[in-house]
Order: structure tokens, then C-alpha cells, then sequence
């Protein structure tokens, strides 16, 4: 049963009273259950107040005091609103728990009306979303016949029958009462104590004050709970009332940044990878799908690690070392740099493919402009909803379930076909945004988004950087085509299998932020295009740069200076390092072949020791391939005694085979010689005693039992007798 | 658009230095303030920026922001943010924490007041501190002055210590500007300058640190110098007894100080005279583990003013103890280097003082202050019989069995031919392979077993060119002063350490009258374990920057004087 169903004439007549009570008094009262006795002590100077108005009754001692019997529904509501302060501390009772204390769970999927979709799966935060938005506030404000709106949520089509109940907002009158009692709270910049709200309504409202309460408690548009000081106060959501006493937006402050980011983080990791894969080859399961962890560690660790200030700041997703690990194989899958190759016993390894050599051998325009291409939004086509269709529903018809949508199609339908691969799944509201607005596009041709989202980004463009929250939040609530488009209001959706979600506007606004953080943290934090900064005070700023314009397709030519490939500066130095003054990814991969990796990018990226030239030679490299390859690299000569001491060490190198063996141990010489003799071609003397099968095994065992030597499992037969010769395998 | 400099920072704190830019002469001078040198092979030496590299530069006065400008300025990549940022919070620390002296006590200054409430609350100093007296300064007890600034340093607060030294005994000592052997003597500029900088005009800014000179460069000269100018008594404290007797011989040759003025305290003689030396095993002696060191009272059996760690990087913890403990004297170190095997440069830092100045050896080659040296290996062949010996034995036993090759002896014998005119000395691990071939070549030998007497007999019939070669075992390694010395055979190591390669090299680097122009074989049996250790070698020495070359027996002399060249265009 609801706990707003109660009297509330006679709950509000007890509100003078309880507002008299020091705290103390309050709290005595609601410590203890309403039937228990409490000492009569406890309640001071109040206890002669609250025999006065018929609150207690003593003991015969006078020393207990109890609750009078018509008094228990009242205390009962107060210690319920106790446990659950919504409106006081939002903080540690989100809405969530509100409902939770004060609905059953029936009533809480009839909370949010007629969605068979939220009341199906009775997703609390479904239904905490249809409750916590301005528009939910007015819709209820824009009722003119509340019979709709209020069958679904008394009835309710999994409510029981002992719930069921009858109408709240009986007639007109109520629901006016009920609008103007909700437009009061609305106006207010603070929750209002209830005896308060109650004293101000009067004569001229359309409704007892009571009834107008009731179905806005009821339906959780209005919320009820006691302050500090244990006083019923009635209010809005804290989230709306802060919405609607916003102050405009303001443009985003400038900020000095003491420390900076910039490059391409994306591209750099892809090469990262590459030469790693280079060197050694990372092994994967055996699904050929997914790396073993100890290779992901590996292939980790390469990264060059993000400063932590920006891998905390809302850009994480674009800086910690897993996203970006996971995105950098995906570009390397997507533009073929990389392959599965089985090894020894069937095991895959995930290796470079020869474009990936071909790839690093480029120069760094070249290589950023193949990876950048794939994400330039003016040369993005816009998918069609059919295809994002198929992406929403990979292999499903009707029984696709939207929340396991494996991926954010907002990404995918207006970004890039490729992005959906940095895109983890973001929940399905969006995925019905993305749908809608390419179903405009189908219509309109337009683009409203892209253009939108080239509109916002371009804001930053400039020497200065801007504060990042401020600006997101700006952009947000101004220029979001998502609040421009009225059909993403609509309370029926065409797409849902289900039926149809209820998008608010705080919603439309939350997405179009998502949106533009995962284009900055996804796409433009790693690929170059925007430098990020912090400033003294832990703030995060972000300019546009210049890839970032070419990106958003507001500049014609990626601003990156051409290199010729093979220009780079590399050194090899008589202790056997070798030095990159400048990258040089093809020239690293190469040199990774024969030598032990230090670092990377810049600096001392490799050392020539004994270990790596024999493991170069161990897969049929030779010295004067290792050799001519330094030549070729080196800005000098190489240094006498590296060329000599690496000669040394490829010299080294013996190749053995390795191979099972079936040999013959024989007793004696003379059985081995008789063996030898039998056995012909098919067989080979390794020593006194001992022969190798070569080929031919049953025939040989055949031939040799014709001759009188039969293969046992011993040694031990003397020679007169018939010799036996025992065949083992050996490796 | 990055200046194009010849300086690559990164983000790891390395710092490559590239040798053939135009501008290396400047980016190189910056890292000797701000940074130091980890390796400097051929064409790229590599520096590291530390926290230690920064509050050295900062005690010699530079500030942060015009360091880091001049460092992105000769950069040829903008300077990585993480570099940036450390670096900056390095260099704010040093000067927040000043040591002043306050009556008779000792008063730690702090100019920030997070800062104290932090070192307030740090346990390691604060049983050090008496109180707070302000909230921004604490008074310190005398005693602990070094331990406090020696606990601090290691939490990554630098303590600049202003309170000052007591005198000392006054000592009354000039240098001669003629030796008393006659010949003619001045400081070398860079001599001049180092002592005038940890003089410091006497202040308190002054008077403690170290001095970075690589080996042959006079750094006992330096010491001299400073002896003159704070003129009180002085103990001097080296790595070996024959480096005292040099150290005697230097200030006999050098100051004007009498022989009884000067004190031996040796195992042989416990002489404390106003001048005294002694060495670091010597006051770090006990008769069993458990028992204290006897000698360490000799740092307050005089009132010394002033104390000389030579070879400072080889100071045991010990003697850092009692160092700790008198850091109201003056103290000065030498060294070739300020990295040490034990990691223990902050408690160089703290205890003995900063770096007060360091000269880059190319510099002191390039004026011919030291010579220069050209290093060659020669892979000898084994005999069929020994290699088979080699490959069947255990690990150890095939170093020693590759070391004593008999066909190196040939090969000592021709090149000493070769170098004729030079001062040899034939340096080696094993006695009997020395005794075998002091034997065959005869000459004369020197080992732990030669006594004190017989070595300096040896050791000056080899500076007065009596003899023209010597045969040495380790005992050689340190403070030998060789002047003439410009031909060393090394015909066997001990497993390829670095510390025992920088001090053989450094018996023939004292600069030399005519070409300037030392030699280094090594003689490593071929395709034995001596190759692996010999690479060890190999590469310290290229980061250290010698030439190095790597011959055949056959291709030995063809080649030396084309590699001599190459070494000296190189150079």
C-alpha cells in the first residue's frame, strides 16, 4: 500500500504541533516504534505540549509516555521520510533510493505510465529517467484530461489487485489543484517546509491542499522529506529545480596551461604496435580473436604512457593504455596491417603483415593521412538507416534486444563507418537518437549533426585554450541538434521493438555531451586534433589544432611536414647502441630484427649484443644483411668494431636439425652389421650397436624376422641364440 | 617549428647530446651544469636529469625557468611536459630549506608553510629537530646537522646549508711556483677556478662539495689548492697507502709545508700532524664484525678545518657516518665521477656538499691536459689443445684458463718492441701468469705481495725512467701517479669491471711531452669467455668516448698508426 495513502488532513493538522517540538522532542519520537513506551523524562519541556494536544498518554507511574493510537500513521510517514532524504541530501539518497523506500515495485513500474518497455524490464534508472526531467514536470503541467494519464499508473498492467486503486485526480478540479500546487514548488529555489506550502494555500486554490498533495506524491512528481531539524519538506527533484534556476550558459573561460598534450597519440600507438609486433610476434588464443594477457601486458607497456592528470580528466577514454591498445589493433586490423598467423603446434600469433612494413616505410604524412583519412568527417558518407539497421542488429530480426547493442551508432552513423570500433557499448537511448536523426537525414538529406558537430568543434579552434567542462556543458544546451529536433521528444518511437522511450530534454542534452566527449576523447585527443592543457588549478583546457580543422574538414592539406622516407637521423655508436634522433618506423622495424630494443620513438632505441644477432641468425639471417641494413640506415659510418664483433656473432651460430628417430639397438656387432646388411638404404649405422630406420619400417621388420633377428623389448638374447633387436624412438 | 639544436630530451629524463652538431659545444656546457653524464661514445652522448642534477645546479646559483628556457632552446624537440613539470618541482625545492646557525645552536629556515607543516610531520627528521621555534623554523641540535640534512635530502628536500665551519688549527701553506724538483709550476686555469668556487671567497656558500675531474686532470692539485686557501689543518683521507705516499710527494713537491708537518696514518705509521692522511680502509678497520673501528677517532684527534675525501665515490658508509657528524668542517671531494656502484650520491649530496665544478676530459684532451688514448683489442688465438681445455671446463675456471693463453706473451713482447720509447706498464689479474711473464720478459714485477718500500723503489726508478716497463697486478689500480706512463697491457681482467677499466686507463692518461698520445691494448683470447667480459670493457670505454678498435695479432701493427689518426679526427 502506498505510504502516501494516509489521511493527510489529518497528518497536515499535526504539523503545527510537531513544528513546536525542539529537535530533541522530534527525535525522541521517532526513535522508537509508534506502540513502544518511551520515559516520559526524555521529552523535557515538550512532554506538557504533546499531553496538552492528546500526543501521549502516561503510565500509571507517569514516569512512560506512549503515543496516542491515532497518532501512529503520522509518526509512521515521518520516520519512512527520514529514512530517504531526496530533496535534503541528494547526495546520498539519489532518486533511486526514494522510490525504493516509499513504492513497491509495482508501483514503480506504473510510476513512469504507459512504457510497456520500462515496466518490462523494470529498469530502475529507466524509470528514474522518465521522473527526473523538466519535461516529465510538463507534461503533467500540459494535462488537460488526467484519465489517461492516470488508468496506466493506478491500474498499472502488473500491478495487484490489492494495489489497484481509484482515481486521484477525480475531476478536473483536482488536477488544477494539483497543477498549481506543482507550479508553486516549481517557482521555489528550495525545497518548502509542507506546514509552510500548506499555510499559504487558501480558499481560491481549486482543491484541498490535500488533494492536491496526494496524486503528486503518488505519481512522484513532487517529493516529501524531512530536513535537519525533522521537518516534512515538499519539493521538486533537485537536478529539475537546479534546471530551471540555471543561469545562462557562459562562454568557456580561458586557461593557462601549465602543462600540455598534443600529437598523434593514435598513430603513434599504431606504430608502437607494429614494430613490437615486428620484434616479436604476440601471441593469441586460440581463437586467433583475442591476445593472451601476458601479450597485452606486453604490447601495454610499449605505450607511451598518457600524463595521469589527463588520463583522471573526463578524456579518459581516450588516454588510458587499454582504450588504447584496444583501438590501436583495430586500426591495425582495419587497415590490414595486421595478420593471424598459426605457429608451431597450430598456436596463432598475431604478426605485421608486409603493407604494415610498407606502412612504416612511408613517410609521417603519408602514414598519418592514411590513418586520419578514415575519420574526416567531410568525406564520411552518411549511413543509411538501413545499414545502421543491420549494425544495431547484427544477425537478429525480432527478437533483437536493444540494450545488447554491441555498439554506439551514434558514432557510427556520423562520424566514421570505421568508428564504431572505438566505440564501447553506451546504452540504447542513443542508439534510438542516432536512429531517428538518420531517418531525418534519409528524408532531408541534411546532415544536421555533422554540421552541428563541425559547428561546435570549431569553436575551439584558435591559439587559446578553453575550459573543457564549461565548454561541453555550453555546448550542450546551446547549438545541440538534438533539442532541435522535435521528433526525438516524441513519447512514441518507430524502432523500439517494444514500444517507444521517454527522451527529455536533460537527456537530449546529457547525449549531445556524450557525443561531443566521445568525439573528443575518441577521435581528436588521440588523433592530434586537439592539444589538450591543464592549468594550475587542475583544470582541463582544449584548443583545436590544426589536424583537428583538417579532420572536421575546414582546411584542405593535413598540416603535417612531409619526410622523405630514409631521411631520419640514425646513429650507430661503437658501444653498440643505435641511436634515432628523429622516428623513423620503417627503419626500427628493420633493425628490430637483429637487435635488443631500449626505447622508443626517439633516443637509444636499440643496442646490437651477442643474444640478438645469434637470435637473428637463428631464422636464417645473415651478417651482411644485418650489416648492410645498418649502412643503410646510419647518418655515419658504422663503427669497426661493431661491424667486426657482429660478423663474430653471426658466425657463431650453428644450425642443428632436430627430428625424431627410430633406431635399432643391437646386442652386438654382429646383429648390427646382419641389420645393415638387411636393411640396405632403408637403414644408417650411427654406431657400434645402434642403427637408424630411415624408411620402410614394417618391411624392415619383416625382412629382419625372415633373417632371424626379431625385435623384442630386450638386449639380453646372447648371440648364439636368435638375436633380437629392440627398435626405440628417440628425439 | 622547434629549433633544430643538438640536444634530444625525452621523456624517460635521458638527454642525447648530439657530438657532431655545430652547436655541441653549448648544449654540452648546459648539461655539465644541469645534468649528468651517463655515457659519451662517439656521436651521441647521453646525459640524465635527476633531482640531484638539478639542486646541483641550483646550489651554483641558477634559477629553473631560464635552465629550462635554455634547454628548449638548444633542444631539437619541444621538451616533454612530464620533464617540464618535474623538473620545475625539483628546482622549487632547492633553497626552500636553508641551515643557518643561530647562537650556538643550529636553525632550519623553511620559506613555505605547507612545507614545514610537511617536514613537521616527517618522522625521519623530526627526531632531529628540538622544536619548532616559529612556524617556519625549527631549532636544530649541532649535533645532528648532517644526519638531518641527510635524512631530508633522501625524503627529496635539499637542505642549502648556511651555518657555517669552525676554522680549524691555523696552518700557515703556499704552493711554490717552482716544485722542489725544480721544475716550473702554476694551477691550470680550470685548477684556479675549481678551488676558488669551493673556497668561495671563505663565506658560507663555500666550503664544502665536490670536483668532478677526470682522471690525470690534477685533481690532487685542486686539493692542494684548496689547502692553501683555507689554510688550517687538513686530513686527507684516500683509497690506498701508495696514494698517500703520492698525496706526501705531491705536497712535499708542490706547497711549501715541511716534512714534519705532514702525518702518515697508514698501517705502518699513526703520525697525526697538522697535515694528515690516511686512507678509508685504514679508518674503517676492525678487528672482527662485531668489534667498533679503532681508528675512526682520528677525524677528532686534531681540530681539523678542513677534510679531503679523494676518490669520493668510493667513501664507505661508515666514514659517512662520522661525516655526518662533522659537517661543521669544511669538506671537499674528488672524483672522476660522481655515479657510484651503491646508489648512494645523495648522501654525497648532503654530507659532503654539491657539485661545485666538473671539466669534460675532451676539453682538458683538446688542451693537452691530458692525453689522449687510443684503445685496442686483440683477439688472440688459442692453441687447438686450449681452446678443446676451454670448452670442456666450468665457467670460472674458463675465464682464467682464456686469461693466462699462453700466446699473449709473444704478442706483450712485440708490442712493447713496437712502442719502444714509451713507459710500460703490463697490467694483470692473475700473479702467476704475471710471475711467468716478469719472468720471460724480465722485468720487474709488482703485487700485493711487493712491499711498501719496494713498490715506491719501483715505482720512482719508473718515473725517473730507470726502467722502462713494469709488470703490475692490481694493486695498481688506484692513485698511481705514473706521469710518464703511456703504454698499458692488459693481459687479463677481473670480469670485466668498469671502475677497474677507468682506473688502468687513467695510470696513462697524465699528459705526455711530444704527440700526447697514449695506448691501451687488451689482450683477450679469441672465441673464449674472455670475448663476453672483454665486451663489457668494450663498451664502457666507447661510452666513456676512447677510440676502440678491434684487432687480429696479424693486423696489430698495419693498422696502429691509421687508427691513431682516425682516433685523433674523431676526437
Amino acid at each position: 500500500v502506498s505510504e502516501f495513502q494516509v489521511n493527510w488532513g489529518s497528518i497536515l493538522a499535526r504539523l503545527p504541533t510537531w513544528k513546536g517540538l525542539t529537535r530533541e522532542t522530534r527525535v525522541t519520537i521517532l526513535a522508537h516504534a509508534a506502540s513502544n513506551t518511551r520515559p516520559a523524562a526524555a521529552l523535557g519541556r515538550d512532554l506538557e505540549r504533546l499531553l496538552v494536544g492528546h500526543w501521549l498518554n502516561l503510565s500509571l507511574e507517569k514516569s512512560r509516555a506512549q503515543l496516542e493510537l491515532d497518532l501512529y500513521p503520522f509518526v509512521r510517514l515521518l520516520r519512512a521520510l527520514s529514512r530517504a532524504p531526496v530533496l535534503s541530501d541528494p547526495e546520498s539518497c539519489p532518486l533511486e533510493d526514494y522510490l525504493r523506500t516509499h513504492f513497491t515495485t509495482e508501483e514503480r513500474i506504473s510510476l513512469v505510465g504507459p512504457d510497456p518497455y520500462l515496466s518490462y524490464y523494470n529498469s530502475p534508472s529507466a524509470t528514474v529517467a522518465a521522473l527526473s526531467s523538466t519535461s516529465s514536470l510538463q507534461a503533467f503541467l500540459g494535462l488537460s484530461d488526467a484519465g489517461k494519464y492516470e488508468e496506466k499508473r493506478l491500474q498499472g498492467r502488473y500491478r495487484s489487485g490489492i494495489e489497484r486503486r481509484s482515481a486521484l485526480l477525480r475531476d478536473h478540479a483536482s488536477l488544477r489543484g494539483a497543477q498549481a500546487l506543482l507550479r508553486l514548488l516549481m517557482a521555489e529555489q528550495a525545497p518548502v517546509h509542507l506546514d509552510v506550502i500548506h499555510s499559504r494555500w487558501n480558499a481560491t486554490m481549486p482543491c484541498t491542499f490535500a488533494g492536491a498533495l496526494e496524486p503528486l506524491l503518488s505519481y512522484g512528481i513532487a517529493l516529501l522529506d524531512l530536513d535537519d531539524e525533522l521537518r516534512p519538506e515538499l519539493g521538486i527533484l533537485p537536478t529539475i529545480r537546479q534546471r530551471l534556476h540555471r543561469s545562462p550558459a557562459r562562454a568557456p573561460a580561458v586557461r593557462t596551461p601549465r602543462e600540455t598534450l598534443t600529437g598523434i597519440l593514435g598513430l603513434e600507438d599504431l606504430e608502437t604496435i607494429l614494430l613490437e609486433l615486428s620484434s616479436e610476434p604476440a601471441r593469441m588464443k586460440q581463437d586467433g580473436i583475442e591476445l593472451f594477457a601476458r601479450a597485452t601486458v606486453r604490447l601495454g607497456a610499449a605505450l607511451r604512457p598518457s600524463p595521469p592528470w589527463v588520463v583522471r580528466s573526463l578524456l579518459m577514454f581516450g588516454a588510458n593504455i587499454p582504450e588504447r591498445l584496444f583501438r590501436a589493433m583495430v586500426l591495425a586490423d582495419v587497415l590490414e596491417l595486421t595478420r593471424v598467423r598459426r605457429g608451431d603446434e597450430d598456436a596463432p600469433y598475431l604478426v605485421p603483415t608486409d603493407a604494415a612494413r610498407a606502412f612504416l616505410r612511408q613517410g609521417r604524412k603519408e602514414r598519418a593521412e592514411r590513418v586520419l583519412e578514415m575519420f574526416r568527417l567531410d568525406r564520411i558518407p552518411v549511413v543509411g538507416a538501413d545499414e545502421l539497421g543491420v549494425r544495431l542488429t547484427p544477425g537478429r530480426g525480432e527478437d533483437f534486444v536493444p540494450d545488447e547493442a554491441p555498439i554506439d551508432p551514434a558514432g557510427s552513423a556520423y562520424v566514421s563507418p570505421r568508428v564504431f570500433d572505438f566505440f564501447p557499448t553506451s546504452g540504447w537511448e542513443i542508439s534510438r537518437i542516432a536512429r531517428t536523426i538518420v531517418d531525418l537525414e534519409a528524408r532531408t538529406s541534411a546532415c544536421p549533426v555533422r554540421d552541428a558537430l563541425v559547428e561546435a568543434l570549431s569553436s575551439l579552434e584558435g591559439e587559446r585554450f578553453l575550459d573543457w567542462e564549461e565548454w561541453l556543458e555550453g555546448h550542450a544546451r546551446s547549438g545541440n541538434p538534438f533539442l532541435a529536433a522535435p521528433e526525438l521528444m516524441r513519447e512514441t518511437g518507430s524502432f523500439v521493438p517494444f514500444g517507444s522511450v521517454h527522451v527529455s530534454e536533460e537527456r537530449l542534452e546529457e547525449y549531445w555531451s556524450r557525443f561531443l566527449l566521445h568525439i573528443a576523447a575518441q577521435v581528436l585527443v588521440p588523433l592530434g586534433g586537439f592539444e589538450v592543457g591543464i592549468d594550475e588549478a587542475d583544470r582541463v583546457a582544449l584548443r583545436l589544432t590544426e589536424i583537428g580543422a583538417w579532420i572536421l574538414g575546414r582546411r584542405d592539406d593535413l598540416p603535417i611536414a612531409t619526410t622523405e622516407p630514409g631521411a631520419a637521423s640514425i646513429l650507430v655508436q661503437p658501444n653498440f647502441d643505435i641511436v634515432f634522433l628523429s622516428p623513423a618506423p620503417g627503419e626500427e622495424a628493420a633493425i628490430a630484427a637483429f637487435a635488443e630494443r631500449r626505447g622508443r620513438s626517439v633516443g637509444t632505441l636499440f643496442s646490437i649484443t651477442r643474444a640478438s644477432c645469434l637470435a637473428a641468425a637463428s631464422v636464417g639471417m645473415r651478417a651482411e644483411e644485418a650489416v648492410a641494413t645498418l649502412e643503410r640506415a646510419s647518418k655515419k659510418g658504422l663503427p669497426k668494431n661493431v661491424v667486426s664483433e657482429m660478423r663474430g656473432w653471426f658466425a657463431q651460430a650453428r644450425v642443428v636439425e632436430m627430428r625424431k628417430a627410430e633406431i635399432i639397438v643391437c646386442p652386438d656387432e654382429e646383429t648390427a652389421a646382419k641389420v645393415v646388411a638387411i636393411g640396405g638404404t632403408r637403414v644408417r649405422r650411427l654406431s657400434e650397436l645402434v642403427v637408424e630406420v630411415l624408411r620402410g619400417r614394417p618391411q624392415l621388420v619383416r625382412a629382419m624376422r625372415e633373417k632371424g633377428v626379431f625385435v623384442g623389448s630386450g638386449i639380453q638374447a646372447p648371440p648364439a641364440a636368435a638375436p633380437s633387436a629392440q627398435i626405440t624412438s628417440r628425439r | 617549428v622547434p629549433p633544430n639544436g643538438p640536444l634530444i630530451v625525452l621523456n624517460d629524463f635521458q638527454v642525447l647530446l648530439e657530438v657532431d652538431h655545430a652547436r655541441f659545444p653549448d648544449g654540452r656546457d648546459l648539461l655539465l651544469l644541469c645534468a649528468e653524464l651517463e655515457k659519451a661514445p662517439e656521436h651521441v652522448h647521453t646525459y640524465r636529469l635527476t633531482p640531484l642534477s638539478i639542486w646541483n645546479a641550483r646550489a651554483l646559483g641558477l634559477e629553473v625557468e631560464p635552465l629550462l628556457a635554455d634547454l628548449a632552446r638548444e633542444a631539437r624537440f619541444p621538451l616533454p611536459t612530464n620533464v617540464v613539470h618535474d623538473v620545475r618541482e625539483w628546482g622549487k625545492r632547492y633553497g626552500k630549506l636553508t641551515l643557518l646557525r643561530e647562537g650556538d645552536d643550529l636553525a632550519l629556515d623553511i620559506d613555505d608553510d605547507a612545507l614545514a607543516a610537511e617536514v613537521a610531520s616527517l618522522d625521519l627528521a623530526r627526531r632531529y629537530i628540538v622544536a619548532r621555534t616559529a612556524p617556519r623554523r625549527f631549532a636544530v641540535r649541532t649535533a645532528e646537522r648532517g644526519r638531518l640534512k641527510q635524512a631530508l635530502t633522501k625524503a627529496g628536500f635539499p637542505v642549502r646549508d648556511l651555518a657555517g665551519y669552525t676554522d680549524g688549527e691555523p696552518l700557515a701553506l703556499a704552493l711554490r711556483k717552482d716544485t722542489a724538483a725544480g721544475a716550473a709550476f702554476a694551477l691550470r686555469d680550470y685548477q684556479l677556478d675549481a678551488a676558488g668556487r669551493f673556497f668561495a671567497s671563505g663565506t658560507a656558500r663555500g666550503g664544502s662539495g665536490v670536483i668532478v675531474l677526470p682522471c690525470g686532470a690534477g685533481k690532487t692539485v685542486v686539493g692542494l689548492a684548496c689547502m692553501q686557501h683555507v689554510q688550517t689543518s687538513t686530513l686527507i683521507l684516500t683509497t690506498s697507502t701508495a696514494a698517500v705516499r703520492q698525496w706526501i710527494a705531491e705536497l712535499l713537491d708542490k706547497t711549501d709545508l715541511s716534512p714534519d708537518s705532514i702525518g702518515e696514518y697508514t698501517g705502518l705509521r699513526k703520525e697525526i700532524r697538522p697535515v694528515t692522511l690516511s686512507t678509508y680502509q685504514m679508518l674503517t678497520w676492525r678487528r672482527r664484525d662485531s668489534d667498533s673501528f679503532e681508528h675512526l677517532d682520528l677525524f677528532d684527534k686534531r681540530e681539523w678545518g678542513l677534510i679531503i675525501y679523494d676518490e669520493v665515490h668510493l667513501l664507505p658508509a661508515p666514514i659517512f657516518q662520522v661525516t655526518a657528524s662533522i659537517q661543521a668542517r669544511r669538506r671537499l671531494g674528488l672524483t672522476a665521477t660522481l655515479v657510484r656502484e651503491d646508489g648512494l650520491e645523495r648522501d654525497v649530496f648532503a654530507l659532503i656538499g654539491p657539485k661545485i665544478a666538473e671539466v669534460p676530459w675532451k676539453v682538458l684532451e683538446r688542451s693537452g691536459w691530458i692525453a689522449k688514448a687510443l684503445c685496442t683489442e686483440v683477439r688472440v688465438p688459442m692453441s687447438r689443445g686450449l681452446a678443446l681445455e676451454h670448452a670442456a671446463a666450468e665457467e670460472r675456471a674458463k675465464f682464467r684458463i682464456a686469461a693466462e693463453n699462453p700466446a699473449k706473451l709473444p704478442l706483450i713482447r712485440e708490442l712493447l718492441a713496437r712502442h719502444k720509447g714509451s713507459i710500460a706498464l703490463v697490467i694483470g689479474t692473475y700473479v702467476d701468469q704475471l710471475e711467468r711473464i716478469a719472468a720471460e720478459l724480465e722485468l720487474p714485477l709488482v703485487t700485493g705481495k711487493t712491499g711498501e718500500r719496494r713498490r715506491e723503489e719501483l715505482y720512482r726508478d719508473l718515473r725517473e725512467g730507470k726502467i722502462r716497463a713494469l709488470v703490475v697486478s692490481k694493486v695498481a689500480n688506484h692513485s698511481i701517479d705514473l706521469p710518464d706512463a703511456s703504454l698499458a697491457i692488459q693481459v687479463s681482467g677481473t670480469f670485466g669491471s668498469r671502475q677497474e677499466e677507468a682506473q688502468r686507463l687513467g695510470r696513462i692518461l697524465r699528459p705526455k711531452s711530444g704527440e700526447n698520445q697514449a695506448h691501451f691494448y687488451a689482450l683477450v683470447s679469441k672465441d673464449s669467455v674472455e670475448e663476453v667480459f672483454a665486451q663489457a670493457r668494450q663498451r664502457f670505454l666507447c661510452e666513456q668516448g676512447y677510440a676502440y678498435r678491434i684487432v687480429a695479432p696479424g693486423e696489430l701493427m698495419a693498422g696502429d698508426e691509421r687508427e691513431a689518426q682516425g682516433a685523433e679526427v674523431r676526437s
